[in-house]
């Protein structure tokens, strides 16, 4: 019996092919996806690819730029990654996409459409990071060559591992970014990211925050910073304020914002509670010595300055009603009865709802000057 | 307790009586020899360990020639005639009985309680020779003797134990070849020295060369491909699993023992891991296994990273990778496989060199090949890397057979991969493990002590067991499990 | 001595090892799915009432080993409904496992085909799986618990290790409101789950293999808490990590709670796909389990069987099962079919067995002394 069993074993490994071997070198690794909308409501699905040099042992690259980009116009976006095939020898394969670049006119009329392919097929990794175009097509994006960066995605995807990035960007990884447009009382977000011609470099700037699947608005950097205090997202950030004719800039900052919610005629009123966790980085006025009392004023003076910052950050998404600010999480996890009856007008209720931000900042040190 | 004496017991007046109580205590080893030296002398010997030409002319020759004369026999007489060495009376078996597994001779005369030992004790005669395979830092360097009375005698001498058995059997129609089982008698388990006898008994043939037919004709399944014997040069070692309840059988002319019943685990223990401390024995074990698992799995694993499923390498990796085999003609498939036979070939080929010559073709083969291989673009060079890491570390483990099993499932595992990728190494990974948990070794699952589970004898496994532990594992069915008791302990 | 034949009883430890990968490896990563749908955010409490909904099975198990010693379900059941009835009854729980494992096969290749592989056959991963599964019961039980128990340590310390990587990115807001639906629901999604505990059943097919009452009921409740701790973790993985809403329209919420973490710069990225080989491992070592206990209970009903054939014919009824069913849809139907009909009755039946035999007098304590 065993020994049957043996040659239907070898039988079996007998009959079957290598359906799913490809060699490394014979796959083209599409490590970073653009998505544009096109004519007659088609999308244009732009793909870099890495160039591997013949070289034996060789580094990445070698020519001018470590990958080639492939675009293709097509209804869906499987259909253009799939005609995308007959663009390269090679067998092009999601597997290893690292960055997702949506153009701003896309995403503008709504994302959901657009990104079912990369949320349905298990092999798009879901680390993979989301950007949106600055001003331009993500093909646009895509086509830059920077000159020192051999192969764009894996640079973006440091920058997205480095911590003092988290500042005034905040990078969302593709699975995030679904989870916040599935979820009924979440908005997505995503860093904006351009190319700077001169500077001859990918530029992040700034925020897109969105409504439902469709792209809102978007915040400039000093904004960014503000909706990162508001959404915890700031790990160590630098904000910089002015106050009696001196610059200051506070470094390594941290902010933590809780959210609390009072209830007013059946509506909810929200009272954002931001702590920030700062050190000092420079004062223009090159003041030395400081005192608790110095302490307790610069602090003073940072709230001062940030609160008007955050009350115009939180307007703002109100009035795209652009929920990234978890109002509407909060109030579905902790004020479970005063959810179920805003649930339905979440997002008129959002825009209309009384809010009023606290600031307080920690300053904890000053560095190396007394 | 083994180790302590049995008291009390006088030793018997009656020759017959002396005769049957010393077989009793050393259960009948084939080398217990008694010879009439005289009307009434009996002497007693261990053939294995006396010196037969000092036994003569010291002891036997000068009883006989005291026979031929009309004296009537005394013990003043008698140790008046004999040359000075050195003499001990003893009254008690049990000291006797020591006395004979230290190489003396007793001499027993009819009538007396007493008997003398003389020491006639032998050297070893064989050149010692250093274990080649299972080569430690530390421990003993020295393999066991082909010839068996040299072996009998080293084991005698290592573990001097009443209680150990040596049963004597001759195989072979034709070779007649002796062969030896060792076990402690009141710690192996006897259903197993039972089924010992049993298989040997069983065993009809023209002629037994080496242990390696007695192994292939004593094992529980001839159509494993992994070995259920433990085989060894190291007498350490087979002390040590003496001590633990197996059995060791010594063949005739073989410089290697086997050691039944074997587990997997067993296998991947060398003997300096009890030499050396907890810490460093469980740390050097950790690494053999690992080792181990390597040989087996990473040409597998290659392949099915690189070829099935690349998506689990980090980009960076997977460029690289893609970009030192993006010049080479082979197909990956074809390259592993060219690369690791022609590594087969010259682990075999290297095996019958000149040590002195062996040493430089390894180098230049190696060196030279490789990277004239990597330059030609015959081969990639990571296809290289994992090659040689393969190779190396399927010598990590102690036992060689187990090796060559590994290294011929490491082929199984390549086309498992190259056909299903890692849903094919996970697979064919688990039939492995499958027909290793079908075998038994002489009533021990193979898998022990994993499987079937012995929580206690788990330390033992990929960590080392702490010499402190004071039983015995209960993988082999000990029938004593007591093993260590500290001093300090005993008077607390 | 040479055979592999099961000696005597089982060891305690064999019924842990065998009965945990049994419960988390027939678990299809999914755990949290329907719950989600009942309850939403809370949907992890579902996998605690599921297991206290299986406690009864485990203290049946126990008096069952009590009053019956050495017998199994079919020798109880004609016994106590007679022999036409008490044949039927057990064909029928029998078949439940028959089809827990062609879904199940089918779902599993279609999750490596999903994950690991694209354009390979169904047919070959299933196959593949089925042929390998043969040559497991091949050898019957005692091999199968020998590699239950030599797996069991990497597979609990990594499918923990695994949930407790899950928890990455997880937000603690997701988890809230604690308790989001009526209590009559948290029954419902515990029945849901129920399904999970389904191997326990098997406890009665075991018969004269178990050990003693008191080593059964421990072991059996341990693993049946060291699993259920598990799935726990996934399913507070799944809800922590994608909220109610996202992990709702997941297909495998529990291994999409994995896929997602990242490690930068470790050798193997993407871990989620790691974790499918450890899942594979279990699940390959709990089908294979319930393979033989079909073919071993018709093997039981009808002795003129070989058992032998009989198991190649079950795997290749499997195969034909699980290649059959037309799509994914087809066979999310027939699970939640399953979770929802089939589990109590195969839970419920040896408890009417027991009942008909303890009203009918038979067994007891004359029988254990």
């Amino acid at each position: 019996m065993r020994l049957k069993l043996g040659c239907l074993l070898l039988l079996a490994l007998a009959v079957m092919g290598c359906w799913d071997f490809e060699e490394v070198d014979r796959r083209a690794f599409a490590t970073t996806i653009g998505i544009d909308p096109a004519a007659g409501g088609k999308v244009r699905l732009t793909v870099q690819v890495p160039i591997l040099t013949g070289g034996r042992g060789g580094a990445v690259g070698g020519g001018e730029s470590g990958f080639y980009t492939l675009i293709q116009t097509a209804r869906t976006v499987n259909e253009a990654f799939a005609a995308l095939q007959t663009k390269t020898g090679r067998d092009l394969v999601i597997q290893q996409n690292k960055v997702i670049v949506l153009g701003a006119t896309a995403a503008r009329a709504g994302v959901k459409s657009l990104i079912d392919y990369l949320r349905r097929n298990p092999k798009a990794p879901p680390q993979s990071l989301v950007f949106i175009a600055r001003g331009k097509s993500a093909a646009a994006i895509l086509s830059f060559v920077p000159p020192k960066e051999i192969l764009p995605a894996s640079e973006l995807i440091l920058a997205g591992q480095t911590v003092p990035k988290a500042d005034r960007v905040y990078f969302i990884p593709l699975w995030e970014f679904v989870q916040k447009l599935v979820h009924q009382s979440k908005d997505p977000y995503a860093p904006l990211i351009g190319v700077d011609r001169r500077e001859k470099c990918f530029v992040f700037s700034g925020m897109a925050v969105f409504a439902g699947d469709r792209l809102a608005g978007t915040l400039d950097e000093e904004e960014s910073q503000a909706f990162g205090l508001l959404a915890n997202l700031m790990k160590a950030g630098a904000l910089t304020f002015t106050t009696a004719g001196r610059r200051i800039t506070l470094r390594n900052v941290k902010g933590r914002t809780r959210i609390a919610v009072r209830e007013e005629d059946g509506r909810p009123s929200f009272h954002f509670k931001t702590v920030v966790y700062a050190a000092l980085g420079e004062d223009t006025a090159g003041r030395t010595g400081l005192t608790p009392a110095d302490y307790r004023r610069l602090e003073e003076e940072a709230t001062q300055a940030l609160r008007p910052r955050l009350e115009a950050v939180v307007k703002k998404l109100q009035n795209w009603e652009a929920d990234v600010i978890d109002c509407g999480e909060t109030l579905r996890a902790y004020h479970q009865r005063l959810w179920v009856r805003v649930k339905s007008s979440w997002r008129k209720v959002y825009r209309q709802a009384l809010t009023t931000v606290e600031v307080k900042v920690h300053l904890a040190r000053d560095g190396s000057l007394r | 307790m083994a180790w302590e004496p049995r008291s009390g017991e006088k030793i018997p007046q009656e020759t017959p009586v002396f005769i049957t109580a010393l077989k009793e205590r050393l259960g009948d080893p084939p080398d217990l020899v008694f010879t009439a030296a005289g009307e009434g002398i009996t002497v007693a010997y261990l053939a294995s360990l006396v010196e037969a030409s000092e036994l003569a002319g010291g002891v036997l020759d000068p009883l006989r020639r005291m026979g031929e004369g009309t004296e009537k026999f005394s013990w003043r007489n008698l140790l008046q005639s004999l040359p000075a060495r050195e003499i001990r009376g003893r009254e008690n078996l049990a000291e006797a009985v020591e006395d004979l597994l230290s190489g003396y001779a007793l001499v027993h005369l009819a009538g007396s309680g007493t008997v003398y030992s003389f020491v006639v004790s032998r050297p070893f005669r064989w050149p010692p020779t250093q274990p080649q395979i299972e080569r430690t830092i530390r421990g003993s360097r020295l393999s066991f003797p082909e010839a068996l009375a040299e072996a009998v005698r080293l084991v005698r001498t290592r573990l001097r134990d009443a209680s150990l058995r040596v049963e004597g059997f001759f195989l072979g129609r034709r070779t007649r070849t002796a062969i030896a089982l060792f076990y402690l008698v009141d710690v192996a388990d006897p259903g197993l020295v039972e089924e010992i006898r049993r298989r040997l008994s069983r065993i009809e043939i023209d002629g037994i060369v080496d242990s390696g037919y007695l192994e292939q004709l004593i094992t529980d399944n001839r159509r494993s491909l992994f070995p259920l014997t433990q085989s060894t040069e190291r007498p350490d070692k087979g002390v040590a699993a003496i001590l633990e309840g197996r059995a060791a059988i010594l063949v005739d002319g073989s410089p290697t023992a086997i050691l039944v019943p074997a587990t997997i685990n067993e296998l991947y223990q060398s003997s300096d891991d009890y030499y050396y401390g907890l810490f460093h024995g469980s740390f050097l074990r950790f690494f053999r296994v690992l080792g181990n698992l390597l040989a087996v799995a990473l040409p597998g694993l290659y392949v099915a990273l690189l070829g099935v499923n690349p998506e689990l390498l980090p980009i960076k990796f997977a460029l690289v990778v893609a970009q030192s085999r993006a010049g080479v003609a082979l197909p990956l498939i074809l390259e592993i496989l060219l690369m690791e036979i022609i590594i087969e070939i010259f682990r075999e080929g290297s095996l019958r060199l000149p040590t002195t010559i062996g040493q430089t073709i390894g180098v230049a083969a190696g060196v030279v090949l490789g990277i004239a291989g990597v330059e030609a673009g015959i081969v990639s060079s990571a296809t290289l890397v994992v090659v040689v890491i393969t190779a190396i570390a399927s010598y990590s483990g102690p036992n060689y057979e187990v090796g060559i099993t590994w290294r011929i499932l490491r082929f199984g595992m390549l086309f498992a991969a190259i056909f299903l990728g890692l849903f094919g190494l996970a697979v064919f990974g688990l039939v492995i493990l499958t027909h290793a948990a079908n075998q038994n070794s002489f009533g021990v699952s193979y898998l022990a002590p994993w499987a079937p589970m012995r929580p206690r004898a788990l330390f033992d496994t990929i960590t080392r067991r702490p010499l402190a532990q004071n039983r015995r594992a209960g993988t082999y069915h000990p029938a004593e499990e007591d093993r260590l008791r500290l001093k300090e302990r005993e008077e607390e | 001595m040479t055979d592999g034949r099961n000696h005597g009883s089982l060891a305690p430890e064999a019924i842990f090892a065998l009965l945990f990968l049994a419960l988390s490896g027939m678990e299809f990563l999914a755990a949290p799915y329907g719950a989600v749908r009942i309850l939403g955010p809370s949907s992890y409490w579902a996998v605690v009432v599921g297991m206290i909904l299986a406690m009864p099975v485990l203290v049946l198990a126990r008096a069952w080993r009590r009053r019956f010693p050495g017998k199994n379900l079919r020798a109880v059941a004609t016994a106590a409904l007679g022999r036409p009835l008490g044949v039927i009854g057990n064909l029928l729980f029998l078949a439940v496992y028959l089809i827990w494992l062609v879904v199940a096969v089918r779902d599993a290749g279609d999750l490596v085909l999903a994950y690991l592989l694209d354009r390979t056959p169904l047919w070959v991963v299933v196959g593949f799986f089925l042929l390998g599964m043969l040559y497991v019961v091949a050898n019957g039980l005692s091999t199968i618990f020998r590699l239950a128990e030599f797996v069991l340590i990497p597979a609990l310390a990594l499918r923990l290790l695994m949930s407790l990587v899950s928890l990455q990115g997880m937000e603690i807001s997701h988890l809230f409101p604690a308790f989001s639906a009526p209590l009559l629901a948290y029954l419902r999604a515990g029945l849901d789950l129920f399904r999970t505990f389904l191997p326990l059943a098997a406890l009665f097919l075991l018969g004269d293999l178990l050990p003693g009452p008191e080593g059964l009921f421990r072991n059996a409740s341990l693993a049946t808490g060291s699993a259920t701790a598990i799935l726990f973790l996934d399913a507070l993985g799944a809800v922590g990590v994608f909220g109610a809403d996202l992990a709702g329209e997941l297909a495998w919420p529990g291994l999409a709670a994995i896929h997602h973490v990242s490690f930068p710069y470790l050798l193997v990225e993407q871990l989620g796909l790691l974790f499918l080989i450890v899942w594979l491992v279990t699940f390959f070592v709990a089908a294979s389990f319930y393979l033989h206990l079909v073919a071993a209970g018709l093997t039981d009903a009808f002795p003129r069987l070989p058992y032998s054939w009989t198991t190649v014919g079950l795997a290749l009824l499997v195969a034909f099962g699980g290649l059959i069913l037309p799509n994914a849809a087809v066979v999310r139907t027939i699970f939640d079919g399953l979770r929802r009909f089939a589990m109590l009755p195969a839970a419920g039946y040896p408890f009417l067995v027991y009942f008909v035999a303890v009203l009918r007098g038979l067994g007891g304590r004359k029988d254990a002394a």
